[in-house]
């Protein structure tokens, strides 16, 4: 065991402690995504995951993807949740006791369960005879991953566009529902619709300021 | 490159947290964090399975993943706001009657 670990370090290169500063950057925010009581200081450090993993793909000469991970995930996804989270204006979880407390002990072993059955897996397959393939690095460019997109993958590719355009419609009839439950509730829509202003009055307003 | 053992522990260690955040937090935007965190680790799976065959396809997965991911975080934020507007409480041990 000992001689193993000695073994390890000794042939460290640069590599190694970049692998090691953001593997440590990555677990440690993503204990603190979870620990967080605070949705929003959760999503900041999602964010900080995301810059590490992303930085993980560049060890892994996937450049293209790297960029990807910044660009769609830290800029547009984790926007969203801040801004439905402000848009909310959550506080902090209450620590109140929660109703389901017999699950958090059934939680518990299946995670320790859960990472056991992985690191298993990861053990006994002899992953480590995988040699680094030497195209690698020619297959995360932008560019092959184009042509892979568009020629071979071109129906999974459409298929995502679809679901992106139904994500879309389906968030706003979410919203738009919620609305008009919300009037139904408060009882806006027994009251009378107040007429609108007759658009033709408009443009003299105009020229007279 | 370093051994492929590596990036799947790592994966495995953020997949865990990810998982224990979905089984621990009740409330639900905190869930869906920490479901994206768990396609993170995926994601670092894929990505580093690929490089080490040398094949571009596992990359196209991790973007078709990223798109899913921002579909999901779209639908589900369309739920959050609704279940509030509508229950005025974030833990989804209330969200628990089909009624409105």
């Amino acid at each position: 065991m000992f001689d193993a670990i000695t073994n390890y370090f000794s042939n460290l290169t640069p590599e190694h402690y970049f692998f090691f500063l953001f593997a440590i950057v990555a677990i440690a925010s993503a204990l603190e995504v979870v620990m967080q009581r605070s949705p929003l200081y959760s999503a900041v450090a999602l964010i900080f995951t995301m810059a590490a993993l992303a930085a993980n793909f560049v060890l892994l000469k996937a450049q293209f993807l790297a960029a990807i991970q910044i660009i769609v995930y830290a800029g547009a996804i984790i926007v969203l949740f801040v801004f439905v989270i402000m848009l909310l204006n959550v506080r902090a979880e209450e620590s109140r006791l929660d109703r389901f407390t017999a699950l958090r002990w059934i939680a518990a072993p299946s995670a320790i369960v859960l990472f056991a059955g992985a690191f298993a897996a990861i053990r006994f397959s002899n992953l480590d005879t995988l040699a680094p393939s030497p195209t690698a690095a020619a297959a995360g460019t932008t560019e092959r991953i184009a042509e892979v997109m568009f020629t071979k993958y071109l129906l999974p590719f459409e298929a995502a566009s679809v679901l992106i355009m139904m994500a879309i419609v389906g968030a706003l009839v979410l919203a738009a529902r919620a609305k008009e439950y919300d009037a139904e509730l408060s009882g806006i829509e027994n009251q009378e619709v107040p007429p609108k202003p007759e658009p033709e009055a408009q443009p003299e307003e105009v020229e007279v300021s | 490159m370093l051994p492929i053992t590596n990036f799947i522990l790592l994966s495995a260690v953020i997949f865990t947290i990810g998982a224990v955040g979905v089984f621990f937090k009740r409330n639900i935007i905190t869930i869906l964090l920490c479901i994206e965190l768990m396609l993170n680790a995926a994601n670092l799976a894929f990505v580093a399975f690929a490089s080490y065959f040398g094949d571009t396809t596992g990359q196209l997965f991790v973007f078709i993943v990223m798109t899913v991911a921002a579909a999901e975080a779209a639908v589900g934020l369309g739920l959050v706001i609704a279940i509030f507007r509508n229950r005025e409480t974030l833990n989804v041990d209330e969200a628990n009657i089909l009624k409105l």
